[in-house]
């Protein structure tokens, strides 16, 4: 048992196969002589095993699951082909600054004018059923919502007056909302794509809970079926909840606005309702 | 506008492959199936972002749990791992040879070459009592098998802290099944042998520290 000490401080790297060589040949004399070292490892090698098919056993991807992973992957790269189209025309815009600065801002507003009517013209002549792109289900549209609330990212804009500028990519206007009335603090906004069009993000803090606002143009969404419909400030408004997140939606003349936050429905939709 | 159904890219199917090992590494650090949900979509999310950083060809199992590790520190660690509070000298009773070869012996099934089925029931609440820095240890080299140099870089630290993180992880790890196999009476106190005062007062984090308090 002399050289046991040593052996014990040596077994882990030995059963890691970490071990250098020249001690690999030590370590091993001494085990098949040593009934206490020998049975050392042996219950090092249970150990493993057991931990293997536990730590396995305890934690099997679900289907739910998969499909929500696979769903994120789906949403991602959604998400990435906007972008580039987004990059694509910058560079466009870009370019013509560099020769006449400017014309650069007015360049980039026609661009962006171009690319926001050309799909609203072709819903406007295709018949809506029939459309090959199929239809976005409000569920889609709610993961998406609460994806984005849920995303830490930093604002783009959080001088509220430039707000403004964000009319020609979400295709309707976008105005800084007063909730000062509910304590509510403005974090910072930017323009987010959900399910490939794009809508105006606008973060507040509550009473220390997060709220995303959300502006978009409602002719590319579904109507919350699924959702309570109530009458808030005589306005209709559609509330419901997903993922823990309360969410509620109302629409004006053609724009579409939602709050997502985790204060509750009451609040949500008395903020939803205030933003007409 | 719903896009439609699309093919999984080469990477994205390579990543979906490793969902299992990333939703056991990811349980075992969150100790919640909701919260390790959660953490393994964030980190699949963060690697399609990173894809360009990927070298084909090389260990992305590895590479996707150094992801993780930081997605769980970055979200629910602002200040890095939990530190473990086991800071004095602490005894160890299947290495200082207090307890016999037969003890050992019976806490294995010999046909299974496994742990008892009663004490590997209870194997994974023991690893979770692990402080945060030797639970991750012991599940990417027990579980996950990868080398002292992979575990390095996934946990960003020297090999000489893997190995240490290793061998108190383990040890307490040990412990902890040594003391329900004495209280399922797998093995009994007259198979120990050697130094029962000490006993009592090697295996639970309690233990140690008042221990350490009072000496």
């Amino acid at each position: 048992m002399s050289g046991c000490r040593k052996v014990v401080t040596l077994l882990d790297a030995y059963a890691d196969g970490e071990l250098e060589p020249e001690h690999v040949l030590e370590i091993e004399g001494h085990l098949a002589d040593c009934e206490g070292c020998s049975a050392r490892l042996q219950l090092e090698h249970a150990t493993r095993k057991s931990l293997r098919r536990q730590v396995y056993a305890e934690a099997q991807p679900s289907v739910a699951f998969q499909d929500r992973i696979l769903a994120s992957m789906q949403a991602e790269a959604e998400r990435e082909a906007v972008a580039e189209l987004d990059s694509g025309r910058r560079g466009g815009a870009l370019s013509w600054a560099s020769i006449v600065p400017l014309a650069a801002a007015a360049a980039f507003a026609l661009l962006w004018s171009a690319k926001v009517d050309h799909p609203q013209t072709k819903t406007r002549t295709t018949d809506k059923v029939t459309a090959s792109a199929g239809p976005v289900s409000f569920e889609q549209v709610l993961d998406e919502l609460i994806d984005r609330h849920i995303d830490r990212s930093s604002p783009e804009v959080t001088e509220p007056a430039l707000l403004d500028g964000m009319e020609p990519q979400v295709g309707v206007p976008v105005h800084f909302p007063s909730l000062a009335q509910y304590g509510a603090r403005w974090q910072g906004g930017k323009v987010v794509p959900i399910r490939n069009q794009r809508a105006a993000s606008l973060r507040f803090l509550v009473d220390g809970h997060r709220m995303t606002v959300y502006v978009y143009n409602s002719e590319h969404f579904p109507v919350a079926t699924s959702f309570k419909r109530r009458v808030v400030r005589n306005e209709p408004v559609y509330t419901g909840w997903k993922r823990g997140y309360s969410i509620a939606t109302t629409d004006r003349h053609g724009v579409g606005y939602a709050v997502a936050t985790d204060l509750g429905e009451d609040e949500g939709a008395e903020i939803v309702a205030s933003l007409h | 506008m719903a896009a439609l159904p699309r093919k999984l890219s080469d990477f994205e199917k390579e990543a979906m492959s490793h969902l299992s090992t990333l939703l056991a590494v990811g349980s075992r650090l969150t100790r919640s199936a909701a919260e390790a949900e959660d953490l393994v979509q964030d980190t699949l999310l963060k690697a399609i972002r990173a894809r360009e950083h990927f070298t084909p060809g090389s260990n992305m199992r590895a590479w996707l749990l150094r992801i993780l590790t930081n997605t769980f520190i970055n979200k629910y660690r602002r200040g890095g791992l939990e530190r473990s509070v086991l800071d004095g000298p602490d005894a160890d009773p299947l290495a200082d040879g207090w307890i016999g070869a037969s003890t050992m012996e019976a806490m294995r099934d010999p046909e299974s070459r496994a742990m008892r089925a009663l004490l590997e029931k209870e194997i994974v609440a023991a690893l979770d009592e692990l402080p945060e820095e030797f639970r991750l240890a012991v599940v990417l080299s027990d579980v996950e098998e990868l080398s002292y140099k992979e575990i390095s870089e996934i946990m960003g630290c020297p090999i000489g802290t893997v190995m240490s993180r290793l061998h108190r992880g383990r040890r307490l790890l040990k412990g902890r099944l040594y003391e329900h196999a004495r209280t399922l009476g797998i093995v009994g106190p007259e198979e120990s042998v050697g130094k029962p005062a000490e006993r009592d007062s090697v295996v639970d984090m309690q233990s140690y520290r008042k221990k350490a308090v009072s000496s």
